[in-house]
């Protein structure tokens, strides 16, 4: 299997080149192109590892389903983020996992596990998708971002705002509160929230604010 | 004619030169800025009736742009969506373009709307224009534009593929990628046969208009 990241900064994507049997997965509809080598089965959250029942509901427009591409032949598959910027990634050896944050998921190797962990009712307030993903094990991690991603070493304390984290290390621990003032307040006045990390090790970070660009464009349109 | 493509790299721009003589068309809405010396008239693309004004196009309207200079001058074209542009001198070949691909074009160039009769198949429209003819002719992308050698078959997800060589086949088929969007294009893939090359970008218009529709304020009730 090869992964490599192609194009100029502002619009990346991926591309994996797979052998005779191996395999690929990716977030559900985020394939640009592929081989026709390729097959690929779209699989339910429930199949990957955890079945969140009436949570579902809630995940607020993040696809939960998963792409497996196989290759009967050589062949190749082009995943791409929806927004311009870069993709990050991360190849896992095994000795830590990350959490993929706000939808930040894109796709990994067969050797890796990804279970969604849901971040409660924090995680509904900050407007951010509540459910992080899991990823463990062996192999190449791809993520989705918006903008530029610069990794950052936390060492003692670190603190950003939810729509800023791509992903962290699983070492670091963490908690999501809000910038300052009080809960309700703090959400109606579309304050951000923030995830304070604390521990050692890495965090990526991107340079835009999806909620804040959706906040921009989206009350242009008529509304629904 | 001469022409640049400035500050190449994600936001380009194309610059063009007109001598005395020389004609440019492109796609109504692309003109940046513009000499003074510069005249630019708006009109209907010829062949183009009133049904696919009406229906297909969904209220976008079909015009073109004509640039001509008694006395030289320039001007720059840019695309609704950042990305890159690219330059082919048409030499009597074919080539399909998606619809928002298509910037500008020299006179000699002939651009054709043809659509595809899939309006049974899914609201939406499939627009697709072929380019024949002599002379420039320049199209765009969202985002970088990657070039597939295709020797048989391959698959394109709806929404990326810019440009074609016309030898290629292709036909729209379902995937059940059970991507939660509004639009029932977001299910379809184009699968290509053949021998020729197909060019795709690596944004999707289409998948950033899925994405902002959760974003829009909801309507207050009564």
């Amino acid at each position: 299997m090869k992964t490599e990241i192609i194009g100029r900064e502002a619009f990346q994507s991926i591309k994996v080149t797979l052998s005779p049997g191996e395999q690929f997965v990716s977030e559900a509809g985020k394939m640009v192109r592929m081989s026709t080598s390729l097959t690929n089965e779209v699989e339910s959250v429930k199949k990957s590892g955890g079945f969140l029942g009436g949570l579902k509901r809630m995940l607020g427009g993040e696809a939960f389903f998963f792409s497996r591409y196989t290759a009967q032949s050589e062949g190749e598959v082009v995943l791409a983020p929806t927004l311009p910027g870069n993709v990050g990634f991360r190849e896992l050896d095994g000795t830590r996992g990350w959490y993929c944050a706000g939808g930040s998921y894109l796709g990994s190797g067969p050797e890796i596990k990804t279970e969604p962990k849901w971040q409660g009712m924090k995680g509904l307030f900050s407007g951010e998708s509540m459910v992080f993903i899991h990823a463990t094990g062996i192999g190449p991690l791809v993520m989705d971002a918006f903008g530029t991603v610069t990794e950052e070493m936390v060492d003692g304390s670190f603190t950003v705002d939810t729509g800023h984290v791509v992903a962290f290390e699983d070492c670091l621990d963490y908690t999501i509160s809000k910038a300052g003032g009080s809960w309700f307040n703090s959400w109606l006045a579309g304050e951000g929230f923030v995830i304070r990390f604390s521990g050692q090790g890495k965090v990526l970070v991107q340079s835009h604010n999806m909620k804040e660009f959706g906040a921009v464009i989206g009350p242009k349109l008529p509304p629904r | 004619m001469q022409y640049e493509i400035q500050c190449a790299g994600s936001f380009p721009v194309l610059e063009i030169s007109l001598a005395p003589g020389d004609t440019l068309v492109s796609e109504a809405g692309a003109m940046a800025w513009m000499d003074t010396t510069v005249d630019c008239k708006t009109a209907a693309r010829g062949g183009v009736g009133a049904s696919l004004k009406r229906g297909i196009l969904g209220g976008e309207s079909f015009f073109q742009n004509s640039y001509t200079s008694s006395t030289g001058g320039k001007v720059a074209l840019v695309p609704g969506q950042p990305g890159e542009i690219r330059a082919t001198e048409m030499d009597g070949q074919k080539l399909m373009l998606e619809r928002g691909a298509y910037l500008a074009s020299g006179p000699d160039v002939t651009i054709n709307a043809n659509f595809k009769g899939l309006k049974g198949l899914f609201a939406e429209g499939m627009f697709v224009l072929e380019a024949t003819g002599s002379g420039p002719m320049f199209w765009n992308g969202y985002g970088d534009i990657h070039e597939v050698q295709v020797e048989g078959d391959y698959i394109v997800d709806n929404g990326y593929a810019v440009a074609w060589d016309a030898s290629l086949d292709y036909n729209v088929q379902r995937s059940s990628k059970k991507v939660r969007s509004f639009l029932f294009g977001d299910q379809l893939v184009m699968r290509f046969h053949g021998h020729g090359r197909v060019w795709t970008q690596s944004r999707s218009p289409r998948s950033l208009s899925a994405w902002v529709f959760p974003f829009r304020r909801v309507k207050s009730k009564g």
